[in-house]
This record gives C-alpha cells, structure tokens and sequence, in this order.
C-alpha cells in the first residue's frame, strides 16, 4: 500500500478515536470492516471486469476475482460489447440463460466487497474508496460504535446523526456509480431504442461500454 | 535534546512497553500499594491471583477487548509467575487493569480507610474500561467499630 493512501487510513481512524473516547482499536476495526461491507453492499460502487470464454453447450462459468468477494452480477456483455441474459444464482457463478454455440470471450462485470475480517487491516479495498468516500464511511464507523448501549462513547442521538449521514453517502456512491461518475448524465445510454436486452430474462441493465473497472 | 530511545509510530501493542508484561504490572501495582519493600504485604501469588480475577472482570465488562483478539480468541489470560510474559491488553485500557489489580489487592483489607481506597481503584477501574463507576462497598465492622465503620 502506498504512503499517501495509508495517509487516508490515518485520517479516517485518528477521527474515529478522537470522538470515540474509550472505544477499543480491535472493536472499531470490527465496526469498520462491517461498516464498509454495508457501503459497497448498498453502492455497487466496488466493481471488477472479469473476462472468461464462453464455450458450446456450457451455461455455467465460475468467476474469480482478484481482490474482494462477489457481492452480486452486474452485468455480462460479450465482445461486441452488448449485453447478454445472464444471472447468478451462485454467488461467484455465471448462469447463461441459452447455451452458445461458438467459442466467444466475455466479460462479466461483477459487485465486490470486502474480505477477511479480523486478519487484514486496514482492509484490501480499492485506494480510490476512502479519497472518495472516506467522510461517508467516517459516518457509518461513527454512527455503529456510537449505537452500542452501555459504552463511555455510546450516543443515541449523534448515532441517529451519523448513520442518517452514512446513508446519504451509500446513496450518492450509488448514484455516482449508475452515472458512471459523471455529471447530470442518466443511468442508460441514449437512445433506449437501441437496447438489446430489457432486464427480462436475466440483467442487462447496461448498455454502456465498459469502462475500467478496478 | 534528548536521544534515548523511545516507543513511538504505528507499531504492534506488543511494542508498547508501558504495563507491557506480568511483571510491569505487579511492580507498579506495588508502588501504588506502598508494598515495594520486602518482606510484601501483599506477595506474588496474591497480587497474580488480583490480575487474574481483574482480567476476568474486564473479559466480563468489555468483551471486545478479548474476543476479537486472533491471539487469545475470545479466551481469558491467566497466569502463574511474575515474569516477563505479556499481557495482551491494548495500551489505552492497561491503566484500568492496573487500578483494578490495586482494587481487588485493597479489597482483603478490614480497615475502612482501605475499603475506601479499594472503592477508588475499582471505581478508576471500571471508568477506565466502561466510562461510569460501581457501588462502593461498604465500611467494615472491625472491633470497636459499628456497621458504618466509626468509632464508638
């Protein structure tokens, strides 16, 4: 991890410990991890490309992420860059709602989150996430460990404050991740006409070119 | 300026060498005892026995300083000798088990004036862990004292 991203790190959790006086580091490193679990289960913001070949007569294909774990398939285009009716049942396998008859590359696009709780910290997350969002999470940290009853840093009323904050932040990392981080544009592709693929039958709910993901 | 070293930076608990083993904590629980000078009046095993039953009453008061620990799992440290093994506590919650040590030291004690110092310390105690204090105890009735402790 680069210098200047544990920087963000220190930020986060030096905040953290200052209005939480009396808390344990191993109790906010817990709240933290469940904090940003919340955060990209609720965004959809940590997402990763996956490409893999499609082969005859097979519906089934098993994706492995480089980082993280599957939350849930955001999409599945094909090399044309259109999208094709594909679920997942399984978390971590792709299911072809129709076999194909040719050998073809794919690209599953997939929602991710956070691994090993207690063994890693900080956490493996993308160094864009807390430069981006690290006041939503500070929020959500806040409002979990300023829940628990009976603490020297519980607070009901700041708890209600932050959480209402860090709900705010899943929606706008939600938002931006739709819009694909970008301003006033819709969350489809003009013109709908165009669409291969409703959402019957499978997701497809994007017909925009992939853009890197991380 | 001065060069000695000294602990500072993001380095493990373990690194802290403040209360940092069974040891740190009997000597200092001595020093605030006024029992450094041998023969003790309280001795090793006596003073162990405090750590120990501190340990347990803080696994009771503040569960996730134990449970979330990859080294103790949610396990209570007990121990047997005053040597150099380490206590695994997190630096900012040593000084409570310190004064709770002290607590339940004092607490063998018939004199009121003790009862009231062992009240403070386990008061200390469970600010230090939880943030508010614990009924004190009561005054003993030694002979020629009532139930409130005064003279008659």
């Amino acid at each position: 991890m680069s210098r200047p991203h544990s920087y963000y790190w220190d930020k986060l959790l030096g905040q953290a410990n200052v209005a939480l006086s009396g808390a344990s580091d191993a109790g906010m490193r817990v709240q933290l991890y469940d904090t940003l679990e919340e955060f990209f289960d609720g965004s959809n913001c940590w997402q990763e490309a996956i490409h893999f070949t499609v082969i005859p007569d097979t519906l089934e294909y098993t994706l492995i992420p480089i980082t993280g774990r599957i939350l849930r398939l955001s999409n599945v285009i094909d090399q044309n860059n259109v999208a094709q009716p594909a679920v997942m049942p399984q978390i971590g396998t792709v299911h072809f709602l129709y076999p194909y008859t040719n050998t073809q590359p794919m690209t599953a696009i997939v929602v991710k989150t956070l691994t090993d709780p207690l063994m890693c910290f900080p956490p493996h997350i993308p160094e864009w996430v807390l430069p981006a969002h690290g006041l939503g999470i500070l929020h959500g940290l806040l409002g979990g460990m300023m829940l628990q009853p009976g603490q020297s840093f519980s607070n009901q009323t700041l708890a209600n404050y932050h959480l209402v904050k860090f709900r705010d932040a899943i929606a706008k990392a939600r938002i931006a991740t739709m819009r694909g981080n970008t301003i006033g544009s819709q969350a489809w592709a003009f013109p709908q006409a165009f669409r291969v693929h409703g959402q019957r039958g499978g997701v497809s709910t994007s017909n925009v070119n992939p853009r890197t993901l991380q | 300026m001065a060069i000695s070293a000294s602990y500072w930076g993001n380095f493990s608990d373990k690194d802290q060498p403040t209360l940092n083993s069974v040891a740190d904590y009997i000597a200092d629980a001595r020093t605030l005892l006024q029992d450094i000078i041998p023969p003790y009046r309280y001795d090793d095993a006596s003073l162990l026995t405090a750590l120990n039953i501190t340990m347990l009453e803080a696994r009771r008061l503040r569960a996730d300083l134990f449970v979330w620990n990859l080294t103790v799992r949610g396990q209570t440290q007990s121990f047997v000798a005053v040597d150099d093994t380490y206590v695994e506590m997190e630096p900012q919650f040593r000084l409570a088990i310190l004064h709770g040590l002290c607590g339940h030291a004092l607490e063998r004690d018939q004199e009121d004036v003790m009862n009231q110092l062992a009240t403070s310390y386990l008061n200390l105690f469970s600010i230090g862990l939880v943030g508010r204090t614990l009924p004190g105890m009561a005054g003993g009735s030694g002979p020629g004292r009532d139930q409130q402790g005064q003279g008659q």
